[in-house]
């Protein structure tokens, strides 16, 4: 199943199921519906687990300055992982209320940096700010993320091979 | 890299060649293009043993 985030592709071929969850056209099926709520990109079903799938496209070459200025400002300022988080939490909150959060969930998501040295302390970064923040709880039974973890598209295609990741050529957006 | 607009950077590689043993250097003004990158590649294998660690064979 084909997903796509603007100019990125990301064919999960062994997915039970795979939708479009930052769906906000009214006129398209899986319509989220409430703006108010941070969501992620995609929310895969696999026999065994659940990803949620945030996508962000900084190394796209035709990224405009200012967007990327702004984009790694908010890297650099904790705003991204804020939004990262927040992101997490609001999907698991909406699915949950669907009730469709009947396996292990893991936040996986695709940002497409050159620098693979920023991966490890962003994926930190995310994982700090979701419940229950780093801390242990002895009264937590479970956890609400598997594996919290960012990549880049190299490392992505070499960790999930089933879950291949291209960049869509310009000409195919014409 | 917190990089601003009017900054120049180069970077600098050191590494030893495999038959002679010698220390060679090689500069380059692009990240992505510095060979050998032992941070970075440090940096891929941490990623690739939290993915084995927590994700089992998902994706595989």
């Amino acid at each position: 199943m084909k997903l796509r985030e603007r100019d990125l592709e990301i064919d999960f071929t062994d997915a039970i199921d795979a939708i479009v969850f930052d769906q906000m056209k009214a006129s398209k099926p899986n319509y989220h519906g409430i703006g108010e709520m941070h969501r992620v990109d995609f929310v895969v079903e696999l026999t065994e687990a659940i990803l949620f799938v945030e996508v962000k496209d900084p190394g796209n070459p035709k990224a405009r300055s200012e967007g990327l200025e702004k984009f790694y400002r908010d890297l650099s300022d904790g705003t991204l992982g804020d939004t990262f988080a927040a992101k997490f939490i609001d999907t698991f909150l909406y699915r949950w209320a669907e009730e469709l959060l009947h396996k292990p969930v893991y936040y996986i998501s695709l940002v497409t940096f050159e620098d693979s040295g920023l991966l490890p302390n962003f994926s930190d970064e995310i994982a700090k700010k979701l419940p229950p923040m780093g801390k242990a709880i002895p009264r937590w039974k479970r956890q609400l993320a598997e594996n919290c973890q960012v990549f880049n598209i190299e490392l992505w295609n070499q960790s999930f091979p089933k879950w291949p990741a291209t960049r869509i050529a310009s000409a195919e957006n014409a | 890299m917190d990089k601003g607009e009017g900054d120049q950077v180069c970077f600098h590689v050191l590494s030893r060649e495999a038959e002679t043993g010698q220390v060679c250097r090689d500069s380059t003004d692009d990240y992505s293009a510095i060979e050998p990158n032992a941070i970075a590649d440090t940096f891929n294998e941490l990623t690739k043993e939290q993915v084995a660690r927590k994700m089992g064979g998902l994706g595989k």
